[in-house]
């Protein structure tokens, strides 16, 4: 033993230096670029029927967090970190709907997987167990084995999109990051992406279907350049030949909207704005008047699922978001778009589900051609 | 090419200095059941220091950690010889002051500042050995089992899983634990030391409160540390090297590989 010893005493050295090359792995995956999607696949699925008009639903289910749950910053609250029965409490009644409105492709923002605010719990496998789809991918857009603010800890969010038909072409695309923080803050903070698949529909026509969530809280050009690189994807698809429906949490309101500015509506008790010598003077995220136009690019060129003519007339009616639970939506956020028409007058925003979620799902058949 | 002639010369020159050294008598970097002279002290930067109080005692203490997270050790040599040593180790460790610490909202925050830290306690008691292959090789083992004191619930919610950090703390969670140490160190060559530890942590049962959360996990956690140690004199010896971490997290199993610098500095 004696000599074992003496002899090897070198030898673990050379043995942790390659063991230092085999396990080394980035604290935050910083999704430098394209990647495909991560596939969850039922082993049993078996293909929906074709259909002629697709009802494609959209819903930012902000990680099984419900709106009781006064969540830290824009809701308020104190709460980072979940308990496990709340989490699975709240994905539970997001799920009884998606199964009660029974979309045949859904685009899902904010799923969690595996993260230590939602109590761990890999939230794109509950769903796609607990629901009739066969297909579904995932794509992050935040993940760090650790987030050193507010307990938040080990978090993988992202995108997902969930169908009744085979998909294939699962890509996720980086987008650029927030301009308007420190350097610290942008590696560790939300990246944001955009989301592609191209759904198999068995004897009809294959589409893509792109999914996306934009920064929330940027006060720059951020939400801009992201928008304008989401258009490009849409567009380089289209030009495939296929059909294309899109949608997500732009957090962007309609170019044509009565009210641009919910500072005051949104402000925390102890929340300043709009006063001499405020600073901030506008609530991150809350200030939409200089973005206002951001969006025409996208309503020129596809087809949205509520025109903007329908939105004038009935604003409250289509309002999808409210993060404080004692007010009603207030807000237009979630939109669906397509290159091809939707059936008229189908946009629904389901704003009776005020619990489950800061976001109201959004439902609407778009004509497949 | 004048740049590379200088670049060797100086190698050369430092690896001269390096490698052609006397040898000098051989200073452990880690734990040992051998018992430091009276009133001599060693510190290092992550280690608790270690001061004999008499020839069969030492206390152990960090100098500066104390006084965020209070942890004291005594050690009490039971068996010695020129070949080997036993002795026993009773410490009491206080996290409460730093898990408070990093209980805060923004940058920082380790942990969500919804959870209330409540005073607690770890009891550990255990068994050193230390065997001298030589004068130059040396092996230690360590088996210590850990008791946790809480005055309150601690959520399960406010665990820090992060290597290093989720065995010390996980006895916090889980009321009892386990923890087996084999560490071998020596002489590599000239004014070089190697230094090897090899750790488990085992926390055989779970809090109900722990289970409901994060099911049976945090039961294992193992680290193996190596490092090389320069003696820049003979008082002060610097360590340089790496810690594979594997972890049974709430999350799941993980393996880390973390650099690793320390010194250790002995006073007399």
């Amino acid at each position: 033993m004696n000599t074992l010893f003496i002899k090897n005493s070198k030898l673990f050295i050379g043995l942790t230096l390659v063991l230092m090359m085999w396990s080394c792995e980035p604290l935050v995956d910083t999704i430098p670029e394209i990647r495909d999607g991560e596939p969850y696949t039922k082993a049993d699925a078996v293909p929906a029927e074709k259909k002629d008009t697709v009802k494609v639903m959209t819903w930012n289910i902000r990680f099984g967090c419900g709106t009781e749950i006064l969540w830290f910053g824009d809701a308020c609250g104190e709460r980072t970190v979940l308990y496990k029965k709340e989490v699975e409490y709240n994905l539970d009644r997001v799920i009884a709907e998606i199964n009660r409105i029974h979309p045949d492709v859904l685009l899902l923002q904010e799923v969690d997987i595996i993260s230590k605010r939602s109590a761990y719990i890999e939230q794109m496998k509950y769903i796609m167990d607990r629901t009739y789809f066969g297909y579904g991918y995932y794509a992050t857009n935040w993940k760090s084995q650790f987030i050193p603010s507010d307990g938040i800890g080990r978090m993988d969010e992202g995108n997902a999109i969930l169908s009744v038909w085979p998909m294939d072409e699962a890509k996720m695309y980086p987008l650029p990051l927030r301009g308007d923080v420190d350097a610290l803050t942008r590696y560790f903070y939300v990246r944001e992406s955009v989301m592609s698949v191209r759904v198999n529909m068995p004897g009809g026509k294959p589409f893509y279907a792109v999914n996306t969530h934009l920064s929330a809280f940027s006060t720059d050009d951020t939400k801009q350049r992201q928008l304008n690189r989401y258009i490009s994807i849409c567009d380089s698809l289209v030009h495939t030949g296929l059909p294309l429906v899109t949608g997500g949490d732009y957090n962007l309101i309609p170019p044509n909207s009565d009210v641009t500015d919910y500072c005051l509506e949104d402000a925390c008790e102890d929340e300043h704005y709009h006063g001499e010598g405020d600073d901030p003077m506008h609530k991150e995220g809350s200030y939409y008047t200089p973005e206002i136009t951001w969006l025409n690019p996208l309503y020129s060129k596809y087809y949205p699922s509520l025109p903007l003519e329908s939105y004038k007339n009935n604003q409250t009616d289509n309002f999808t978001a409210c993060a404080d639970p004692e007010n009603f939506w207030h807000k237009t956020l979630d939109y669906l778009f397509a290159s091809t028409p939707f059936v008229p007058g189908s946009h629904k925003a389901w704003q009776e589900l005020r619990r489950q979620s800061d976001h109201a799902p959004v439902t609407a058949y778009w004509i497949v051609k | 090419m004048k740049k590379i002639v200088v670049i060797l010369t100086i190698m050369v020159c430092i690896s001269r200095m390096v490698f052609t050294q006397p040898d000098y008598s051989f200073k452990q970097f880690g734990n040992t059941a051998e018992q430091p002279l009276k009133k001599q002290w060693r510190y290092s930067l992550f280690s608790n220091a270690e001061y004999g109080i008499s020839d069969k005692v030492s206390l152990r203490a960090h100098p500066v950690w104390f006084f965020v997270a209070p942890s004291a050790e005594v050690k009490w040599q039971w068996m010695g010889s020129e070949k080997r040593n036993i002795a026993f180790v009773h410490g009491i460790t206080c996290p409460t002051p730093v898990m408070n610490i990093f209980a805060m909202s923004g940058t920082g925050g380790l942990i969500s500042p919804e959870f209330k830290i409540p005073v607690m306690f770890s009891i550990k008691n255990g068994i050193i050995s230390t065997w001298r292959l030589n004068d130059r090789h040396k092996i230690t083992a360590e088996a210590l089992i850990k008791f946790a004191v809480l005055n309150s619930k601690l959520q399960p919610g406010s665990s820090i899983d992060l290597p290093v950090i989720s065995p010390r703390n996980a006895v916090y969670y889980k009321n009892v634990g386990l923890e087996a140490a084999l560490t071998n160190e020596g002489v590599l060559t000239g004014r070089f030391d190697y230094y090897s530890r090899l750790q488990a942590y085992l926390f055989p049962a779970g809090k109900k409160i722990y289970k409901e959360e994060y099911g049976s996990t945090s039961r294992f956690f193992g680290e193996y540390t190596a490092m090389v140690g320069w003696n820049i004199s003979d008082k002060f010896k610097l360590g340089a090297g790496g810690r594979l971490c594997y972890g049974e997290y709430p999350f799941g199993t993980q393996w880390h590989l973390l650099p690793m610098l320390d010194f250790v500095r002995y006073v007399r």
